[in-house]
């Protein structure tokens, strides 16, 4: 009895290592692509509002006197080491230096929606599908970007991007919906569904939050956190001031240079900048904002190292 | 033959102690885990992993040890502590597994077989134990 005792003691804790050895392989490791994206499907959404634009041009034209001078003048491009503009897009950087902790601001201006996207790593939908920041920002030329909700470390909660529903499975979060007008809300997905938020005219979906500011006013209390997180981090949150114009912001954290932020500090913060509407994306770690290619912050990896750590998607700024 | 019967018991209740001691010093094991644990992960706390060490201390080491200085208790046969202790490291595992990707922000559905197999396996322990405890009183 002794000796088959043993034989059931090891074969268990094998069977135990095993299968413990394969989930953290198939939740940190295993790479699972589930849909390949292509280029033509995101766009559907703002070619029949172009089409009308154009309409509307042309029959404008006749009456309204718009010189070759002017129009040369708007497609201008800017660019600086902390600003950008052209026709369509404004972007100015600006650091400030508040609770001890460095923190990014990309105030931008948009003359349509269409402008503010989002890509996945390796231009796939899946789990463990990752790359850096910078990477999918290079590849789909971003003049601005940063870190976006994570959704691939996690099983469920809405992903809707460029307008097309990637998984509909509600994890019962708070969500930011953007929608083709260029506004943001803010939904619980116990209270919809994600076709129905598509149908309603959602653009992007971010899954992730909470959401700290609504109308204008702290939507959190002092010591609240994302899931288990307790204390001061770096953070990355987008915001919307007014119609088209955004606010994204990155800080660094867990540093000797920098403390990081508290959400409400980052809501108080972000409230001071003039934004209505913002919400908390993915941080610690995996906040990144890369402006004309080049990481503009501190990211952290393995704790306070700095380096950039791969992500499964981004929110962009770009053509 | 009385006197065999009287060693041959405290031997197996030595027995038991000895598995309530293995069982304490696990949850040791998983308390000190558990606490470096989060001592590295930036102040991202889980409940799970804070915790984990109550299951073999609860489960394990403090019914182990009233069994073993109860006299008059049936003591459970091996097969019943086998199955039970397999529940118990399994819920532990699964548990500190839990609080792992908790911390990281993540999320496994293969999680719910911790729970699934670990409580049939204590429940298959402890109907073993029963079944020899109504055996015993029917002798």
């Amino acid at each position: 009895m002794k000796r088959k005792g043993w034989v059931w003691t090891i074969l268990f804790s094998l069977a135990l290592a095993g299968f413990t050895g394969y989930v953290l392989a198939d939740t940190f490791f295993i790479s699972r692509v589930y849909m390949v994206v292509s280029d033509s499907s995101s766009q559907s959404m703002f070619l029949s509002q172009e089409t009308s634009d154009v309409q509307e041009s042309e029959s404008n034209t006749s009456t309204s006197e718009v010189t070759e001078e002017d129009t040369i003048d708007d497609n201008t491009v800017i660019s600086t080491e902390n600003f950008y503009s052209d026709g369509n897009i404004s972007i100015s950087i600006t650091e400030y230096r508040e609770y001890d902790t460095s923190i990014y601001v990309a105030d931008v201006t948009l003359s349509s929606l269409e402008y503010l996207k989002t890509a996945f790593a390796q231009n796939a939908y899946g789990r463990n599908v990752t790359e850096k920041t910078s990477e999918i920002a290079d590849r789909v030329d971003a003049i601005l970007a940063i870190n976006g909700d994570y959704y691939g470390a996690q099983e469920s909660g809405y992903v809707i991007r460029n307008g097309v529903i990637y998984r509909d499975t509600s994890a019962g979060n708070e969500d930011l919906v953007i929608g083709t007008d260029g506004s943001f809300t803010i939904i619980s997905e116990s209270d919809v569904s994600a076709s129905e938020l598509l149908e309603n005219g959602a653009w992007q979906v971010l899954s992730f939050g909470p959401a700290l500011l609504e109308d204008g006013n702290i939507s959190i209390t002092e010591d609240e956190e994302v899931g288990k997180s307790m204390a001061s981090n770096p953070r990355t949150a987008i915001g919307i001031v007014d119609s088209l114009h955004y606010i994204f912001v990155v800080s660094d954290g867990r540093t000797n240079e920098s403390e990081g932020l508290t959400l409400y500090e980052l809501a108080g913060f972000m409230e001071d900048l003039g934004c209505q509407i913002v919400y908390n994306l993915d941080g610690g770690g995996f906040s990144t904002m890369v402006f004309q290619g080049i990481v503009i912050n501190n990211p952290t990896t393995s704790g306070n190292h700095i380096k950039e750590r791969e992500v499964s998607d981004i929110v962009y700024i770009g053509y | 033959m009385y006197t065999l019967d009287i060693d041959k018991k405290n031997g197996r209740q030595r027995n038991i102690a000895k598995t309530g001691l293995i069982c304490l010093i696990l949850s040791i094991f998983t308390a000190l885990f558990g606490a470096v644990y989060e001592y590295y992960s930036h102040e991202v706390y889980s409940y799970y992993m804070l915790y984990a060490f109550l299951i073999p201390l609860v489960g394990g080491a403090l019914p182990y040890f009233l069994i073993a200085l109860s006299r008059k208790n049936i003591l459970p046969e091996k097969s019943a502590i086998y199955l039970y202790n397999s529940g118990l490291a399994t819920l532990t595992v699964g548990s500190l597994l839990k609080g792992i990707l908790d911390i990281y922000g993540t999320s496994n559905t293969l999680l719910a077989y911790y729970i699934y197999i670990g409580l049939i396996l204590v429940f298959l322990g402890l109907v073993f134990y029963g079944v020899q405890i109504i055996r015993a009183n029917e002798k």
